[in-house]
């Protein structure tokens, strides 16, 4: 077990020359989700140094994006993280926004709010069933990816699309809430907290859950910190940090919701924190389906640009089209950072303007690259059986990682 | 405690916009970053966001954006450390066009993985993809960049793209 602080210093005066250690590649093929290496060190079957390789699906979406209008950028980001495409999209969208002077109406916050928490769900309950998959249990995995569907339909009722919805823009939200919506989300909630009783029994309190996860991985509260771990793998580990919560954006400083934080840091601890965490987005659901102010979906210097046939659109189906200020954006010169919590942790934007049709540099960082640091120390000291718990439970997302 | 009088004592360079909460502090000699970075590091920002570097003609801007996790009043503060370097000059320019992107000289700055360990893939980032050189790194290697790009540091604004040499360098490896 990795009872000692991590140091830098560790990663020169491990020698693992000679003899003594075997090599063992994990990957590229699909370890578990996606494309990565793990360059393993093993003495006898414990692991003495862990060296992720990435980079096996990196798409260059900063470069793509800085050769592009500003609003062509939003379907690039989304489909590299494809499990938080919603998360995705908003930071982008904000980040823009601080730089064109831009606050979207109430309605249209607590939208992108609905449509973020909707999403953080489907996020988690994929992370759980990619974790039941690596404990080898198919059930949990065929159980939380059917559980996902509910949520996509109610993404793809609200915003036309299942996954790549592309549905916030500068200004606001695409589309209004259709009828019967109120009513749809509320069975799908219902549904899904009768479910969750079902996964408490079936996966969650199992005895053989809990013998192979609990004090495996333990990350303890100084390294989560050092390492700049995000996430609910950074609030397993008993830091209370959400970005809803220090530096709100969307509806959230409206709404009531708690942070669970946990205390071990294990394995176990990071299974049960998704599990808290989708209770409480059920919850501010509710909260947003009940409070949902009246008004435009859309800041009225969009709204604005709109020509007759637009306007009598969006009065009529309540649907936002794209005026031409939309592709010959310029945002006036500046730098803007945007920080969401996406279903993975936090996703961080860094956008610099100088005027120009393009953006001048676009640099966005990712819960899966943060989460990196990980590997290279937690895992030392376990036993190699229990690499794949490690891996699953940190809910590791490799195109997300290499952009 | 004052944020602003206390980052006024690292450096006299200091850009705040309070409206968005973002603080910028600017440091010009490199020499003086890894002060800078310990005195941030004991006001409480204890973690690396992003490691990354801006291309401007003349020089290559690296920015260590860093926040806090465990200081309450910190959380809300994203605070960007700044060292604008120099970019050398171009030796050989024969030599330059050998490769299928013009070769151009890195620049070195210090690295801070030593303060913050969790800058340790972004700086292996911004090293391979603008040609900043950490001095100190532990492990500084290629991360996501397949091997026929090395060298030619392709996040820089004068990167181009040669399709017909980058097939005769594959042709290359073929034929090895």
């Amino acid at each position: 077990m990795s009872e000692k602080i991590f140091n830098i210093d560790d990663l020169q005066n491990i020698n693992v020359e000679g003899e003594k250690y075997i090599i063992l590649q994990i990957g590229p093929s699909h370890p578990g989700s996606g494309h990565m290496r793990i360059k393993v060190w093993l003495d006898g079957d414990i692991i003495v140094k862990v060296d992720p390789d990435i980079g096996f699906v990196h798409r260059t979406s900063e470069w793509l994006s800085e050769r592009r209008e500003w609003i062509k950028a939003i379907p690039i980001v989304e489909r590299i993280m494809l499990p938080d495409t919603v998360h995705a999209n908003l930071a982008y969208v904000l980040a823009v926004e601080k730089l064109l002077g831009i606050e979207p109406p109430p309605r249209a916050q607590y939208l992108r709010s609905l449509v973020a928490e909707i999403n953080r769900i489907t996020s988690h309950l994929y992370g759980i069933g990619i974790f039941g998959i690596f404990l080898g249990s198919s059930t949990v995995y065929m159980w939380a990816f059917g559980d996902r569907e509910p949520f996509i339909d109610l993404m793809e009722m609200l915003t036309g699309a299942r996954i790549t919805t592309s549905y916030i823009i500068p200004g606001g939200v695409r589309w209004d809430i259709p009828n019967g919506f109120k009513e749809r989300a509320e069975t799908v909630l219902q549904y899904m907290e009768r479910r969750l009783k079902d996964y408490e029994d079936i996966w969650v309190k199992n005895p053989v859950v809990q013998a192979r996860t609990i004090n495996v991985g333990v990350l303890k509260k100084e390294d989560a910190i050092s390492l700049g771990v995000v996430g609910p793998n950074l609030r397993a580990s008993g830091v209370y940090y959400d970005t809803r919560k220090h530096q709100p954006y969307a509806a959230y400083p409206n709404l009531d919701f708690e942070v669970p934080t946990m205390k071990n840091g294990d394995a176990y601890d990071r299974l049960l924190i998704r599990v808290e965490e989708i209770k409480q987005s059920i919850r501010m659901i509710r909260q947003i389906l009940k409070d949902l102010p009246e008004g435009k979906i859309i800041a009225d210097q969009i709204y604005n640009q709109l020509n007759p046939v637009m306007k009598k659109n969006y009065e009529e189906k309540k649907r936002v089209m794209f005026p031409a200020f939309m592709i010959h954006m310029r945002p006036p010169p500046g730098e803007a950072t945007a920080k969401v919590e996406a279903g993975r942790g936090e996703i961080f934007f860094y956008i610099k303007s100088t005027g120009d049709k393009y953006p001048y540099r676009f640099r966005w960082v990712t819960p899966s690259f943060r989460n990196l640091p990980f590997f290279t120390h937690v895992a030392v000291g376990h036993r190699l059986a229990d690499l794949p718990t490690i891996y699953g439970s940190i809910d590791y997302f490799p195109p997300e990682a290499d952009r | 405690m004052n944020i602003k009088d206390e980052l006024l004592k690292i450096s006299a360079n200091v850009v705040i916009d309070e409206k968005k909460a973002n603080y910028k502090i600017i440091i010009e000699d490199p020499v003086k970053i890894f002060d800078a970075a310990s005195s941030l590091k004991n006001l409480g920002f204890d973690h690396v966001v992003s490691v990354t570097g801006v291309d401007y003609p003349d020089k290559v801007e690296v920015i260590w954006h860093v926040s806090s996790y465990s200081v309450e009043d910190l959380k809300g503060i994203n605070l960007a450390l700044t060292l604008p370097v120099k970019k050398p000059e171009r030796v050989n320019q024969n030599e330059a066009q050998g490769n299928f992107a013009s070769k151009k000289p890195p620049v070195t700055v210090p690295s801070l993985v030593k303060i913050w360990p969790s800058a340790i893939f972004n700086e292996r980032e911004a090293f391979e993809m603008f040609g900043i050189i950490f001095e100190g790194h532990p492990d500084l290697r290629y991360l996501l960049l397949p091997e026929e790009f090395y060298e030619t540091w392709p996040m820089r604004k004068d990167f181009t793209y040669n399709r017909v040499n980058l097939l005769k360098y594959l042709r290359c490896l073929l034929n090895e």
